[in-house]
Protein backbone atom coordinates (compact mmCIF):
# COMPACT_ATOMS: atom_id res chain seq x y z
CA UNK A 1 0.00 0.00 0.00
CA UNK A 2 1.21 3.32 -0.88
CA UNK A 3 2.13 6.27 1.58
CA UNK A 4 -0.58 8.26 0.46
CA UNK A 5 -3.16 5.23 0.76
CA UNK A 6 -3.81 4.86 -2.84
CA UNK A 7 -3.59 1.15 -4.25
CA UNK A 8 -0.93 0.69 -7.12
CA UNK A 9 -2.96 0.43 -10.25
CA UNK A 10 -4.96 -2.66 -10.48
CA UNK A 11 -4.70 -4.76 -14.47
CA UNK A 12 -6.01 -7.42 -16.08
CA UNK A 13 -5.32 -10.62 -14.34
CA UNK A 14 -3.50 -8.35 -11.08
CA UNK A 15 -3.97 -9.40 -6.78
CA UNK A 16 -4.75 -5.78 -6.36
CA UNK A 17 -8.02 -4.82 -6.55
CA UNK A 18 -9.14 -1.82 -7.60
CA UNK A 19 -9.80 1.39 -5.10
CA UNK A 20 -8.41 2.57 -2.41
CA UNK A 21 -8.89 1.92 1.71
CA UNK A 22 -10.40 5.29 1.93
CA UNK A 23 -13.13 4.68 -0.61
CA UNK A 24 -13.66 0.90 0.13
CA UNK A 25 -13.91 2.58 4.05
CA UNK A 26 -16.85 4.84 2.76
CA UNK A 27 -18.61 2.52 0.51
CA UNK A 28 -18.84 -0.02 3.37
CA UNK A 29 -20.12 2.62 5.56
CA UNK A 30 -22.09 4.47 2.81
CA UNK A 31 -23.97 0.70 2.44
CA UNK A 32 -24.55 0.29 6.04
CA UNK A 33 -26.49 3.33 6.11
CA UNK A 34 -28.69 2.14 3.09
CA UNK A 35 -29.23 -0.99 4.74
CA UNK A 36 -30.58 1.00 8.32
CA UNK A 37 -32.96 2.83 5.67
CA UNK A 38 -33.35 -0.66 3.60
CA UNK A 39 -34.26 -2.58 6.97
CA UNK A 40 -36.79 0.38 8.55
CA UNK A 41 -38.44 0.67 5.56
CA UNK A 42 -39.20 -3.30 5.43
CA UNK A 43 -39.92 -3.36 8.71
CA UNK A 44 -42.76 -0.22 8.19
CA UNK A 45 -43.77 -2.26 5.36
CA UNK A 46 -44.92 -5.12 7.52
CA UNK A 47 -46.84 -3.43 9.82
CA UNK A 48 -48.89 -1.60 6.90
CA UNK A 49 -48.69 -3.73 4.23
CA UNK A 50 -51.72 -2.83 2.11
CA UNK A 51 -51.02 1.13 2.71
CA UNK A 52 -47.63 0.00 1.33
CA UNK A 53 -48.83 -1.94 -1.68
CA UNK A 54 -51.38 0.53 -2.93
CA UNK A 55 -49.05 3.21 -2.68
CA UNK A 56 -46.26 1.43 -4.38
CA UNK A 57 -49.07 0.59 -7.72
CA UNK A 58 -48.98 4.60 -8.10
CA UNK A 59 -45.39 4.09 -9.00
CA UNK A 60 -44.45 3.67 -12.45
CA UNK A 61 -41.89 0.65 -12.76
CA UNK A 62 -41.38 1.71 -16.26
CA UNK A 63 -39.15 4.65 -15.06
CA UNK A 64 -37.29 2.01 -12.25
CA UNK A 65 -36.71 -0.24 -15.35
CA UNK A 66 -35.65 2.67 -17.45
CA UNK A 67 -33.72 4.05 -14.93
CA UNK A 68 -32.25 0.63 -14.21
CA UNK A 69 -31.13 0.06 -17.73
CA UNK A 70 -29.07 3.44 -17.93
CA UNK A 71 -27.45 3.08 -14.89
CA UNK A 72 -26.02 -0.39 -15.92
CA UNK A 73 -25.08 0.81 -19.27
CA UNK A 74 -23.08 3.40 -17.31
CA UNK A 75 -21.84 1.18 -15.52
CA UNK A 76 -20.25 -0.67 -18.62
CA UNK A 77 -18.80 2.54 -19.89
CA UNK A 78 -17.45 3.19 -16.56
CA UNK A 79 -15.64 -0.12 -17.00
CA UNK A 80 -14.70 0.72 -20.67
CA UNK A 81 -12.84 3.72 -19.26
CA UNK A 82 -10.91 1.77 -17.43
CA UNK A 83 -9.88 -1.11 -19.33
CA UNK A 84 -8.74 1.68 -21.86
CA UNK A 85 -7.16 3.69 -19.30
CA UNK A 86 -4.95 0.51 -18.54
CA UNK A 87 -3.59 0.83 -21.75
CA UNK A 88 -3.03 4.47 -22.31
CA UNK A 89 -6.07 5.16 -24.63
CA UNK A 90 -6.51 8.79 -23.98
CA UNK A 91 -9.45 9.35 -26.41
CA UNK A 92 -11.34 6.02 -25.59
CA UNK A 93 -11.72 7.06 -22.21
CA UNK A 94 -12.75 10.46 -22.91
CA UNK A 95 -15.53 8.83 -25.28
CA UNK A 96 -16.17 6.09 -22.64
CA UNK A 97 -16.66 8.82 -19.45
CA UNK A 98 -18.64 11.19 -21.72
CA UNK A 99 -21.09 8.49 -22.57
CA UNK A 100 -21.54 7.20 -19.06
CA UNK A 101 -21.94 10.89 -17.88
CA UNK A 102 -24.77 11.12 -20.43
CA UNK A 103 -26.64 8.43 -19.14
CA UNK A 104 -25.96 9.78 -15.48
CA UNK A 105 -27.68 13.01 -16.98
CA UNK A 106 -30.60 10.64 -18.43
CA UNK A 107 -30.81 8.96 -15.40
CA UNK A 108 -31.17 12.44 -13.36
CA UNK A 109 -33.24 13.77 -15.92
CA UNK A 110 -35.63 10.64 -16.00
CA UNK A 111 -35.70 10.92 -11.66
CA UNK A 112 -36.29 14.79 -11.64
CA UNK A 113 -39.55 14.04 -14.14
CA UNK A 114 -40.65 11.42 -12.04
CA UNK A 115 -40.70 13.45 -9.04
CA UNK A 116 -42.51 16.40 -11.14
CA UNK A 117 -45.41 13.76 -11.70
CA UNK A 118 -45.69 12.53 -8.21
CA UNK A 119 -45.67 16.51 -6.98
CA UNK A 120 -48.48 17.62 -9.75
CA UNK A 121 -50.44 14.91 -8.63
CA UNK A 122 -50.24 15.47 -5.06
CA UNK A 123 -47.85 13.27 -3.50
CA UNK A 124 -45.68 14.51 -1.33
CA UNK A 125 -42.90 12.81 1.55
CA UNK A 126 -45.40 13.64 3.81
CA UNK A 127 -48.26 11.80 2.23
CA UNK A 128 -47.80 8.84 4.14
CA UNK A 129 -44.60 6.69 5.61
CA UNK A 130 -44.17 4.85 2.04
CA UNK A 131 -44.08 7.97 0.26
CA UNK A 132 -41.73 9.52 2.63
CA UNK A 133 -39.04 6.47 1.86
CA UNK A 134 -39.34 6.80 -1.46
CA UNK A 135 -38.18 10.64 -1.61
CA UNK A 136 -35.33 10.18 1.15
CA UNK A 137 -34.01 6.68 -0.15
CA UNK A 138 -34.27 7.96 -4.32
CA UNK A 139 -33.06 11.39 -3.11
CA UNK A 140 -30.18 10.48 -1.34
CA UNK A 141 -29.48 7.93 -4.16
CA UNK A 142 -30.19 10.86 -6.60
CA UNK A 143 -27.40 13.06 -4.49
CA UNK A 144 -24.44 9.87 -5.02
CA UNK A 145 -25.54 9.70 -8.61
CA UNK A 146 -24.90 13.33 -8.98
CA UNK A 147 -21.89 13.11 -6.96
CA UNK A 148 -20.10 10.51 -9.20
CA UNK A 149 -21.42 12.34 -12.31
CA UNK A 150 -19.25 15.32 -11.09
CA UNK A 151 -16.16 12.85 -10.69
CA UNK A 152 -16.66 11.17 -14.10
CA UNK A 153 -16.69 14.56 -15.17
CA UNK A 154 -13.56 15.59 -13.85
CA UNK A 155 -11.68 12.75 -14.35
CA UNK A 156 -12.93 13.18 -18.48
CA UNK A 157 -11.65 16.33 -18.55
CA UNK A 158 -8.35 15.13 -17.10
CA UNK A 159 -7.96 12.02 -19.28
CA UNK A 160 -6.29 13.63 -22.18
CA UNK A 161 -3.53 14.86 -20.00
CA UNK A 162 -3.08 12.06 -17.58
CA UNK A 163 -3.92 8.78 -18.54
CA UNK A 164 -1.02 6.75 -18.43
CA UNK A 165 -0.01 8.25 -14.64
CA UNK A 166 -0.57 5.56 -11.57
CA UNK A 167 -2.54 8.98 -9.52
CA UNK A 168 -4.97 9.27 -12.55
CA UNK A 169 -5.44 5.48 -12.71
CA UNK A 170 -5.89 5.07 -9.12
CA UNK A 171 -8.50 7.91 -9.10
CA UNK A 172 -10.49 6.67 -12.45
CA UNK A 173 -10.40 2.91 -10.72
CA UNK A 174 -11.83 4.95 -7.12
CA UNK A 175 -14.79 6.72 -9.54
CA UNK A 176 -15.24 3.21 -11.15
CA UNK A 177 -15.75 1.67 -7.67
CA UNK A 178 -17.67 4.25 -6.45
CA UNK A 179 -20.42 4.26 -9.46
CA UNK A 180 -20.66 0.51 -9.76
CA UNK A 181 -21.74 1.51 -6.00
CA UNK A 182 -24.33 3.63 -7.36
CA UNK A 183 -25.64 0.66 -9.47
CA UNK A 184 -25.54 -1.89 -7.27
CA UNK A 185 -27.51 0.73 -4.61
CA UNK A 186 -30.43 0.73 -7.72
CA UNK A 187 -30.41 -2.55 -8.12
CA UNK A 188 -31.72 -2.99 -4.80
CA UNK A 189 -33.56 0.35 -4.60
CA UNK A 190 -35.99 -0.56 -8.19
CA UNK A 191 -37.02 -3.91 -6.77
CA UNK A 192 -37.70 -3.06 -3.04
CA UNK A 193 -39.49 -0.11 -4.04
CA UNK A 194 -41.31 -0.74 -7.59
CA UNK A 195 -41.61 -4.49 -7.40
CA UNK A 196 -42.16 -5.97 -4.22
CA UNK A 197 -45.58 -6.82 -3.46
CA UNK A 198 -46.84 -6.51 -7.22
CA UNK A 199 -49.35 -8.86 -8.27
CA UNK B 1 0.20 28.02 32.04
CA UNK B 2 2.40 24.75 32.38
CA UNK B 3 2.55 22.17 29.74
CA UNK B 4 1.20 19.99 32.64
CA UNK B 5 -1.41 22.02 33.40
CA UNK B 6 -2.64 22.72 30.24
CA UNK B 7 -2.68 18.58 29.79
CA UNK B 8 -5.16 18.47 32.79
CA UNK B 9 -6.94 20.65 31.00
CA UNK B 10 -7.47 19.06 27.71
CA UNK B 11 -8.04 16.04 29.75
CA UNK B 12 -11.33 17.46 32.06
CA UNK B 13 -12.70 18.91 28.27
CA UNK B 14 -12.42 15.44 26.93
CA UNK B 15 -14.11 13.80 30.00
CA UNK B 16 -17.11 16.44 29.35
CA UNK B 17 -18.38 14.38 26.25
CA UNK B 18 -18.68 10.99 28.42
CA UNK B 19 -20.16 12.84 31.19
CA UNK B 20 -22.62 14.93 28.45
CA UNK B 21 -23.42 11.15 26.86
CA UNK B 22 -24.36 10.05 30.24
CA UNK B 23 -25.77 12.73 31.53
CA UNK B 24 -28.13 13.56 29.23
CA UNK B 25 -29.82 10.23 28.63
CA UNK B 26 -30.22 10.23 32.28
CA UNK B 27 -31.22 13.23 32.39
CA UNK B 28 -33.23 14.40 28.90
CA UNK B 29 -34.14 10.85 27.68
CA UNK B 30 -34.78 8.69 30.86
CA UNK B 31 -36.13 11.41 33.21
CA UNK B 32 -37.46 13.71 30.59
CA UNK B 33 -39.52 10.82 29.55
CA UNK B 34 -38.08 10.71 25.72
CA UNK B 35 -37.54 7.70 24.12
CA UNK B 36 -39.70 8.54 22.48
CA UNK B 37 -40.66 12.09 22.77
CA UNK B 38 -44.91 12.55 22.54
CA UNK B 39 -46.18 12.08 19.03
CA UNK B 40 -47.19 16.05 19.16
CA UNK B 41 -47.93 16.32 15.28
CA UNK B 42 -50.69 13.64 16.25
CA UNK B 43 -51.79 15.21 19.38
CA UNK B 44 -54.08 17.71 20.30
CA UNK B 45 -53.23 20.38 22.76
CA UNK B 46 -54.89 18.55 25.56
CA UNK B 47 -53.81 15.42 25.21
CA UNK B 48 -50.31 17.06 24.87
CA UNK B 49 -50.74 18.15 28.30
CA UNK B 50 -53.23 14.67 29.48
CA UNK B 51 -50.27 12.16 28.43
CA UNK B 52 -47.28 13.95 29.17
CA UNK B 53 -46.75 17.32 30.63
CA UNK B 54 -49.48 16.91 33.40
CA UNK B 55 -48.09 13.26 33.86
CA UNK B 56 -44.59 13.85 34.44
CA UNK B 57 -44.90 17.64 35.53
CA UNK B 58 -41.87 17.15 38.01
CA UNK B 59 -40.22 14.33 35.98
CA UNK B 60 -39.93 16.63 33.01
CA UNK B 61 -39.08 19.83 34.74
CA UNK B 62 -35.98 18.55 36.26
CA UNK B 63 -34.78 16.21 33.44
CA UNK B 64 -35.09 19.39 31.50
CA UNK B 65 -33.13 21.72 33.61
CA UNK B 66 -30.50 18.87 34.07
CA UNK B 67 -30.44 18.93 30.54
CA UNK B 68 -29.70 22.70 29.68
CA UNK B 69 -26.98 22.41 32.39
CA UNK B 70 -25.47 19.22 31.11
CA UNK B 71 -26.23 20.00 27.40
CA UNK B 72 -23.31 22.83 27.01
CA UNK B 73 -20.91 19.77 28.09
CA UNK B 74 -21.12 19.52 24.35
CA UNK B 75 -18.95 22.85 23.59
CA UNK B 76 -16.26 21.84 25.57
CA UNK B 77 -15.79 18.77 24.14
CA UNK B 78 -16.06 20.24 20.97
CA UNK B 79 -13.83 22.75 20.94
CA UNK B 80 -10.84 20.62 22.38
CA UNK B 81 -12.35 18.34 19.59
CA UNK B 82 -11.78 21.53 17.11
CA UNK B 83 -7.45 21.92 18.64
CA UNK B 84 -6.89 18.16 17.57
CA UNK B 85 -7.84 19.58 13.58
CA UNK B 86 -4.77 21.42 13.17
CA UNK B 87 -3.16 22.47 9.71
CA UNK B 88 0.62 21.84 8.97
CA UNK B 89 1.76 24.95 10.42
CA UNK B 90 -0.29 24.72 13.65
CA UNK B 91 -2.80 26.79 12.89
CA UNK B 92 -6.66 25.86 12.92
CA UNK B 93 -7.75 26.24 9.50
CA UNK B 94 -11.50 26.46 7.80
CA UNK B 95 -12.32 22.79 9.26
CA UNK B 96 -11.55 23.13 12.18
CA UNK B 97 -13.18 26.54 12.80
CA UNK B 98 -15.81 25.29 11.22
CA UNK B 99 -15.95 21.92 13.67
CA UNK B 100 -15.65 24.31 16.07
CA UNK B 101 -18.82 26.57 15.33
CA UNK B 102 -21.37 23.26 14.87
CA UNK B 103 -19.68 22.20 18.22
CA UNK B 104 -20.93 25.66 19.82
CA UNK B 105 -24.20 26.16 18.19
CA UNK B 106 -25.06 22.78 18.86
CA UNK B 107 -23.88 22.80 22.72
CA UNK B 108 -26.21 25.63 22.61
CA UNK B 109 -29.28 24.24 21.19
CA UNK B 110 -28.71 20.91 23.33
CA UNK B 111 -29.04 23.52 26.43
CA UNK B 112 -31.68 25.68 25.35
CA UNK B 113 -34.88 23.61 24.13
CA UNK B 114 -34.60 22.03 27.10
CA UNK B 115 -35.16 24.78 28.56
CA UNK B 116 -37.76 26.01 27.09
CA UNK B 117 -39.64 22.18 27.17
CA UNK B 118 -38.92 22.88 31.33
CA UNK B 119 -40.75 25.88 30.77
CA UNK B 120 -43.60 23.86 29.03
CA UNK B 121 -43.61 21.15 32.37
CA UNK B 122 -43.67 24.44 35.11
CA UNK B 123 -46.74 26.17 33.32
CA UNK B 124 -48.82 23.34 32.18
CA UNK B 125 -51.40 23.66 34.56
CA UNK B 126 -51.65 27.61 34.27
CA UNK B 127 -51.48 28.60 30.87
CA UNK B 128 -53.61 27.85 27.66
CA UNK B 129 -52.67 24.21 26.51
CA UNK B 130 -52.30 25.73 23.05
CA UNK B 131 -49.34 27.31 24.16
CA UNK B 132 -48.03 24.79 26.04
CA UNK B 133 -48.03 22.85 22.86
CA UNK B 134 -47.22 26.08 20.53
CA UNK B 135 -43.96 26.14 22.72
CA UNK B 136 -43.49 22.56 22.54
CA UNK B 137 -43.98 21.93 18.92
CA UNK B 138 -41.86 25.28 18.24
CA UNK B 139 -38.90 24.09 20.34
CA UNK B 140 -39.11 20.68 18.29
CA UNK B 141 -38.84 22.19 15.07
CA UNK B 142 -36.10 24.12 16.64
CA UNK B 143 -34.43 20.79 18.00
CA UNK B 144 -34.77 18.78 14.95
CA UNK B 145 -34.59 21.00 11.78
CA UNK B 146 -31.36 22.86 12.92
CA UNK B 147 -29.76 20.10 12.25
CA UNK B 148 -27.68 21.22 9.68
CA UNK B 149 -25.16 22.77 12.53
CA UNK B 150 -24.24 19.20 13.61
CA UNK B 151 -24.50 17.88 10.19
CA UNK B 152 -21.48 20.81 9.25
CA UNK B 153 -19.62 19.99 12.72
CA UNK B 154 -19.56 16.23 11.68
CA UNK B 155 -18.80 16.97 7.60
CA UNK B 156 -15.73 19.37 8.83
CA UNK B 157 -14.61 16.52 10.97
CA UNK B 158 -14.71 13.74 8.42
CA UNK B 159 -13.24 16.11 5.63
CA UNK B 160 -10.39 17.28 7.65
CA UNK B 161 -9.46 13.18 8.87
CA UNK B 162 -10.05 11.90 5.66
CA UNK B 163 -7.90 14.47 3.51
CA UNK B 164 -5.44 14.74 5.69
CA UNK B 165 -3.46 12.10 5.63
CA UNK B 166 -0.78 12.62 7.84
CA UNK B 167 -3.01 13.18 11.08
CA UNK B 168 -2.75 9.89 13.59
CA UNK B 169 -4.91 10.79 16.55
CA UNK B 170 -8.18 9.29 14.36
CA UNK B 171 -8.73 6.26 11.99
CA UNK B 172 -9.64 7.01 8.68
CA UNK B 173 -13.01 5.33 8.96
CA UNK B 174 -14.52 7.72 11.95
CA UNK B 175 -14.04 10.35 9.31
CA UNK B 176 -16.11 8.40 6.84
CA UNK B 177 -18.30 7.27 9.30
CA UNK B 178 -19.36 11.17 10.91
CA UNK B 179 -19.93 12.50 6.79
CA UNK B 180 -22.26 9.61 6.74
CA UNK B 181 -24.27 10.16 10.08
CA UNK B 182 -24.49 13.72 9.10
CA UNK B 183 -26.36 12.74 6.10
CA UNK B 184 -28.58 10.15 8.26
CA UNK B 185 -29.64 13.66 9.59
CA UNK B 186 -30.88 14.51 6.27
CA UNK B 187 -34.90 13.06 6.95
CA UNK B 188 -35.43 15.83 9.96
CA UNK B 189 -36.69 17.70 7.18
CA UNK B 190 -39.48 15.89 7.43
CA UNK B 191 -40.53 15.59 11.03
CA UNK B 192 -42.84 18.66 10.79
CA UNK B 193 -44.91 17.34 8.69
CA UNK B 194 -45.55 13.91 9.36
CA UNK B 195 -47.73 12.92 12.65
CA UNK B 196 -46.97 8.79 12.05
CA UNK B 197 -44.24 6.60 10.96
CA UNK B 198 -40.42 6.52 10.88
CA UNK B 199 -40.03 10.17 10.28
CA UNK B 200 -42.40 11.00 13.15
CA UNK B 201 -40.29 13.39 15.81
CA UNK B 202 -40.17 9.83 17.36
CA UNK B 203 -40.22 7.46 14.73
CA UNK B 204 -37.91 4.72 14.08
CA UNK B 205 -35.46 7.17 12.04
CA UNK B 206 -35.55 10.46 13.12
CA UNK B 207 -35.99 9.48 16.83
CA UNK B 208 -33.83 6.04 17.34
CA UNK B 209 -31.28 5.54 14.70
CA UNK B 210 -30.36 9.19 14.34
CA UNK B 211 -29.94 9.87 18.12
CA UNK B 212 -28.56 6.85 18.38
CA UNK B 213 -26.06 7.10 15.32
CA UNK B 214 -24.78 10.30 16.67
CA UNK B 215 -24.52 9.27 20.34
CA UNK B 216 -23.05 5.74 19.48
CA UNK B 217 -21.62 6.21 16.42
CA UNK B 218 -19.79 9.62 16.67
CA UNK B 219 -20.00 10.39 19.84
CA UNK B 220 -18.27 7.49 21.52
CA UNK B 221 -16.08 6.53 18.76
CA UNK B 222 -14.14 10.05 18.60
CA UNK B 223 -14.48 10.78 22.07
CA UNK B 224 -12.50 7.30 22.77
CA UNK B 225 -9.90 8.59 20.19
CA UNK B 226 -9.93 12.17 21.97
CA UNK B 227 -9.42 10.55 25.54
CA UNK B 228 -6.58 8.26 24.08
CA UNK B 229 -4.66 11.06 22.41
CA UNK B 230 -5.19 13.47 25.64
CA UNK B 231 -4.22 10.55 28.15
CA UNK B 232 -1.16 9.87 25.98
CA UNK B 233 0.40 12.78 26.21
CA UNK B 234 -0.29 13.17 30.01
CA UNK B 235 1.52 9.47 30.48
CA UNK B 236 4.25 10.91 28.66
CA UNK B 237 4.75 14.19 31.03
CA UNK B 238 4.14 12.52 34.47
CA UNK B 239 7.24 10.91 34.98
CA UNK B 240 8.91 14.10 34.83
CA UNK B 241 6.56 15.06 37.57
CA UNK B 242 6.73 12.45 39.60
CA UNK B 243 10.77 11.94 39.18
CA UNK B 244 10.62 15.53 40.42
CA UNK B 245 8.24 14.94 43.34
Amino acid sequence: MRRDGASPAATVGSANPPGTDGLWTFVFMDMAIFLMMFLTFMAERRGHVDLYTASQLQLDELFGLANTLILLTSSWMVVEAVNASRRRAAARVSRHLGLAFLLGLAFAVSKLVEYSLKLQSGITPATNSFYSFYFFITAVHFLHVIAGMICIAYCRAHASARVGTARFQAGLENVGLFWHFVDVLWIFIFPMLYLLGRP
Amino acid sequence: MDNETKRLVSIAFAWCGPLFVLGYLAFWAILGHNVPPPNMMGMTSAQLIAEYYGKYQNDIAIGMIGSATLGMLYTPWSLLLATMLREDDGSLGPLSLTEAAGGILTGWLLAFCPAMWATCALLANSISPDLVRTLHVMTWIIYDCTYMITTIQLAALGAYIVLNKKQTVFPAWTGWCAIAIGIAFVPLVLMPFVSDGPFAVGGTWNFFFVFAIWLFGFQVPVGYYMLKEVMKHAQVTSPVLSHAN
